[in-house]
């Protein structure tokens, strides 16, 4: 397995050069100076401005992290220049902790878009230059941050794609690296399994307090969960309820212990399996997952799902053979055959893992394949509306 | 032929039907890893991938899937009939009862 070495010393399994707005107002300069600089990745930003509270905190770190994921050579950061995100704040505060190139332009400083794109292509083209000077060098399983999501899952995803997931994130841990799990809303019911795999009573605490708040908002804002989860898919894929759903869904992240729990788009500081706080819409988890320094993904679905991500490849995988028959163009993987009896979660489980193997030295699944570049950041705390019936 | 059923843990509730099943049919359930465990007659169609009662159940009795609680019955169920949403639920709904 090769890499981008960072100059943090993680490294890369791709090597981009991210073009960041930090605030919608921005979003139409970033794709035009992609568009123009072909090694670009433009990443739109869903806000970025009128955030109050944890909404902001969250927005501000997740743009401070995403220029720190492994698969980033270095970022152009663009701002309008008056949003709450405070581009150049940004910029100096990143500076502080990494040494990776960063630039950062504002539309209102450079005097409006026409001279705000030029500066910004030229900027961009320069980080592309560099970056294609950089070599991959050897690198280990145990340097990978993998992540994991499910997403329109049906009775399958438990019975095969998510534990042939697990043999893999198990393979990841044995290494040295580090797996995360995700999407709170399907964990509730399972939170006294993942508190007695806790590696310490203080992440066992963390567990419980991620699931069980989410619970309380619930109850609090006087909705019920089944509303959205599980979704119409899910049920007519044979899931019935939010437990069944959430068992199925945590083997995806195999059997060890879980080190750490960390908020929504932070980076673990240990390695082992750990879990992030985020939400079970799916790109919003995929995007919080590749904020906190996942180089990679795999995903489980059951109904056939075609998202990927920006700045890291998404492997897909079903154990639903008519889904992989049906939707072979956004499916990388066919577990059915665990489900079949035609082959074992173990044997699945090598498979995947040499195809993981191989999308780490450069072969593409098939989202980053068709080029999509689906993301968003969580926001909460909205705070505006009266909601007049 | 008997149709086939997954058993995930032992002491499940409901096993899941690995081809679409016809009331009547003779279904055959079997471990994670290939053991013929027992044969039940199905009450109902069960589509492809749903849920078959391997015992009966009162109203608020609790299921199990993979050795855990998936939910409660809000139906009495009777062994071999189909099992999702108009006869289980969440426990875990975010509505205080």
């Amino acid at each position: 397995m090769k890499g981008y070495r960072r100059p943090d010393g993680r490294f890369g399994i791709r090597n981009h050069v991210l073009i960041l707005s930090t605030v919608g107002c921005a979003n139409m300069m970033v794709r035009k100076i992609a568009d123009q600089v072909p090694g670009a990745v433009a990443l739109e930003n869903s806000k970025g401005c009128g955030q109050v509270g944890s909404g902001r905190a969250i927005m501000r770190r997740c743009l401070f992290n995403l220029t720190l994921n492994p698969n980033v050579y270095g970022t152009l950061i663009v701002g309008l220049g008056c949003e709450t995100t405070k581009p150049y704040e940004l910029a100096d505060e990143i500076r502080q902790v990494s040494d990776k190139p960063l630039e950062v332009i504002t539309i209102q400083d450079c005097g409006g878009s026409v001279r705000a794109l030029e500066r910004g292509v030229e900027i961009a083209r320069k980080l592309v230059e560099d970056a294609s000077k950089v070599e991959r060098e050897p690198m280990e399983l145990g340097d990978l941050l993998l992540g994991t999501n499910c997403g329109g899952s049906d009775a399958t995803s438990g019975l095969a794609a998510n534990p042939v997931i697990g043999v893999v994130s198990d393979k990841v841990v044995a290494a040295g690296g580090t797996v995360m799990l995700g999407e709170t809303t399907e964990l509730i019911g399972t939170e006294d399994i993942l508190a007695s795999r806790a590696a310490t009573p203080e992440v066992a605490n963390d567990i419980y307090t991620i699931v069980h708040g989410l619970e309380q908002s619930f109850v609090e804002a006087g909705v019920d969960v089944r509303g959205a989860n599980p979704s119409p898919g899910n049920m007519k894929g044979g899931l019935s309820t939010l437990e069944e759903k959430a068992l199925g869904g945590i083997s995806k992240g195999g059997t060890t212990p879980i080190t750490q729990v960390v908020p929504y788009g932070v980076r673990p500081t240990e390695s082992g399996l750990t879990v992030m706080d985020t939400p079970g819409y799916d790109i919003e988890s995929v995007s919080g997952m590749t904020c906190g320094g996942a180089q990679v993904l795999i995903f489980s679905t059951g109904r056939g799902t075609p998202i990927g991500n920006p700045l890291i490849p998404v492997i897909k995988v079903t154990g639903n053979c008519e889904t992989y028959a049906r939707m072979s163009d956004n499916i990388d993987f066919d577990a059915s055959g665990a489900v079949e009896g035609t082959s074992t979660i173990a044997e699945l489980g090598d498979h995947l893992y040499r195809m993981l193997e191989d999308v780490c030295d450069g072969a593409e699944p098939a989202a980053e394949r068709l080029g999509f570049d689906d993301f968003s950041i969580f926001h909460n705390q909205e705070v505006w509306c009266t909601c007049i019936p | 032929m008997a149709k086939r059923a997954l058993l995930m843990a032992e002491a499940d509730d409901v096993a899941t039907v690995i081809e679409a099943v016809c009331a009547g049919d003779t279904v055959a359930v079997e471990t994670k890893q290939g053991e013929a465990v027992e044969e039940l007659i199905s009450s109902h169609d069960i589509p492809r991938f749903h849920k078959i009662a391997l015992r009966n159940m009162a109203a608020h009795d609790i299921v199990h899937k993979y050795g855990q609680v998936i939910g409660e019955a809000t139906a009495p169920i009777k062994r071999g009939d189909y099992v999702h949403i108009h006869n289980i639920e969440s426990i875990k709904t975010g509505v205080e009862r």
